[in-house]
């Protein structure tokens, strides 16, 4: 692959990657990180790329891995500080609420999610892919992602629903 | 799109039933302007992953070239390499040939000076004979 066919079917990429790492990683200087490094670690394989199925779900992949690593070696350097985080979050969440800056809720309230539901979250409603590349990225079953993105939905729902009585009394 | 096939899809969006192309309408509608009040809360659902798609990386990955030469490149570095190394040997030589005969005419030189010494010192003997053939001839 020279480089013109890898811009065309990878850097193409870029933005898309960058989404998927930001909304786990939530800092944007870490998800450039985290797209550069996929980006770089994927032209160093380009010989390989065009024997794969989908390149796409390969890159993602690598995204979704290189995040979990970044993750997990944060939660073991710093306990204390995840936590601090996590209260942070539902500190904003009540802030938001007076606000009632509903965009920030939606934001908010992904972020106190696992990371598998953030990404089917982002790989679905955001990207807007089909169920078949989720499976392969995500290794779910199908009836899995079903139940899981209709319970994301249903509590998503019912956070705004809340947040809309509080705003309304 | 009716009213009624809107809320339809939304109760399948609930249950996760709906396609890629489903759900796009649904974006589409609540992109709107104007929604029935009924179906308001929805809203920051749909409108949040639109904004979220438009998010873009502000620094564009840039492709790294490791620095290949070619081979006609090579053999022209390796064809200038093996020419200065002969000319600064050359050169090394001629250095160390010019040295060499100066010290030859240096050394030829202080032989010279060390005889020419040598007679000088005889010479002042000559000058006491002169002194003392004086003295017995004024006497």
């Amino acid at each position: 692959m020279n480089s013109t066919e890898f811009s065309n079917t990878v850097v193409c990429l870029q933005d898309k990657l960058f989404r998927i790492a930001k909304r786990l990683l939530v800092s944007a200087e870490e998800a450039q990180d985290a797209s550069q490094e996929v980006l770089s670690k994927l032209w160093e394989k380009r010989a390989e790329l065009k024997a794969l199925r989908s390149i796409e779900a390969y890159a993602i992949t690598m995204t979704k891995n290189y995040c979990l690593d970044r993750l997990k070696l944060k939660e073991a350097s710093n306990l204390r500080l995840v936590h601090s985080n996590y209260e942070s979050t539902s500190d904003t969440i009540q802030k938001t609420l007076e606000h009632r800056d509903q965009l920030d809720v939606v934001g908010e309230y992904l972020k106190t999610l696992p990371a598998q539901q953030q990404l089917l979250f982002q790989l679905r409603e955001v990207e807007g892919m089909e169920y078949d590349e989720i499976e392969t990225i995500l290794d779910m079953k199908p009836t899995a992602i079903r139940v899981s993105l209709s319970r994301l939905r249903k509590q998503l729902r019912a956070q705004l629903l809340k947040i809309n009585s509080y705003g309304i009394s | 799109m009716e009213l009624v096939k809107i809320e339809a899809l939304l109760e399948k969006y609930f249950e996760a039933e709906t396609s890629v192309k489903e759900e796009q309408q649904l974006k589409q509608f609540f992109s709107a302007d104007e929604v029935p009040a009924h179906l308001e809360v929805y809203r920051p659902m749909f409108s949040y992953t639109v904004v979220e798609s438009k998010i873009k990386d502000q620094h564009p990955y840039q492709i790294l070239y490791k620095r290949r030469l070619s081979p006609w490149m090579k053999m022209a570095a390796s064809i200038t390499l093996i020419v200065s190394i002969g000319i600064f040997a050359k050169q090394y030589q001629q250095r160390k040939q010019a040295q060499y005969a100066y010290e030859q005419t240096v050394m030829a030189l202080q032989l010279i000076s060390s005889n020419f010494d040598k007679a000088k010192n005889s010479i002042a003997y000559l000058e006491v004979f002169e002194d003392t053939t004086k003295k017995i001839y004024k006497k």
